[in-house]
């Protein structure tokens, strides 16, 4: 008789769990509503546009905007490899003029921005079904090897 | 967030499709019908989960129609108007031995198909019917004279 009168409790417990799911989805708990983090410095001032939390599978866009203060003579960009580890790159938008490497980082090099005038790059993701857990997305904005800000990020991927 | 909308907005739609395909069809499952369920599945999933590749993905999917599943029923349970929407109601194709030709027409019956009906109920003839009526589910239900 116990065993019957706890049964309507365990199937709406059961049910709560089920619901917390699409409630949690809809919270954006799962992804992938995007996020952005800005950094500033006298020389310009840089933001950087992408989700933080991503479940395997899905193509992503990141934006990197970046507003030149006074004269920024090589503009790179400077990924960390959290960006890049078992993702596909669709596409970079412009392209860079020199794509490098150095310790992991990706550094993407777009020569020169003058005063007051501003670069987008839109970087389109897609995350490899087997790229699960969190990851360090910094992104740095330089010029030439003298860094002018640094954004700290994360991402984290669900299975 | 976009995983549970589309979710939802599909199954609502699928649904849509099941009531206006109409109940008999759905009972029978003639390779037309066949076609359109195997069709159907395989758009649903690309519309709802896109590259969603993950098990997260899935689970949320799942999660979301089972809900509004149970949802749709509860509803139906308790409010009648609700219920004769979702579920339809029975419907008279024979009344006394003789065939209502607007209902047969309307839910695309044949004569032959309440024959066979009748005959799988060990009845001989539409004549000897007193009701065949097609049910909710699309099952017709034969009762003798």
């Amino acid at each position: 008789m116990a065993g019957q009168a706890a049964g309507p409790w365990v199937r709406r417990a059961l049910l709560a769990c089920m619901a917390a799911l699409p409630l949690l989805a809809l919270l954006g708990v799962f992804g992938q509503h995007p996020s952005t983090s800005t950094a500033a410095s006298p020389a310009a001032s840089f933001s950087v546009t992408a989700p933080t939390r991503l479940r395997s599978g899905l193509i992503f866009q990141v934006r990197v905007k970046v507003l030149a203060r006074r004269e920024i003579k090589q503009l790179q960009l400077d990924f960390a490899e959290g960006w890049w580890e078992s993702m596909s790159v669709n596409s970079i938008v412009p392209e860079p003029s020199n794509e490098n490497s150095h310790d992991g980082q990706v550094v993407l090099s777009y020569g020169d921005l003058p005063a007051g005038k501003a670069l987008v790059v839109w970087i389109y993701f897609q995350a490899n079904p087997t790229n699960v857990g969190e990851r360090r997305e910094d992104v740095a904005l330089l010029d030439g090897a003298r860094q002018l800000a640094r954004v700290h990020r994360s991402l984290t991927i669900f299975p | 967030m976009d995983l549970v909308i589309r979710a939802t907005v599909v199954f609502f739609f699928v649904f849509l499709v099941t009531r206006v395909v109409g109940r008999r069809e759905l009972s029978q499952l003639e390779p037309f019908d066949l076609i359109l369920l195997v069709v159907v599945g395989d758009l649903v999933q690309q519309g709802v989960t896109q590259s969603d590749e993950s098990v997260t993905g899935a689970l949320i999917v799942i999660a979301t129609i089972a809900l509004l599943s149970i949802a749709v029923s509860w509803i139906s349970f308790r409010w009648r108007p609700i219920r004769v929407i979702t579920e339809g109601e029975p419907i008279v194709l024979v009344q006394d031995g003789q065939p209502i030709e607007r209902n047969m027409r309307r839910q695309r019956i044949t004569l032959e198909d309440i024959q066979e009906e009748a005959r799988q109920a060990q009845i001989d003839s539409v004549a000897d019917l007193r009701w065949a009526i097609l049910e909710d589910g699309g099952r017709i239900s034969c009762i003798p004279r």
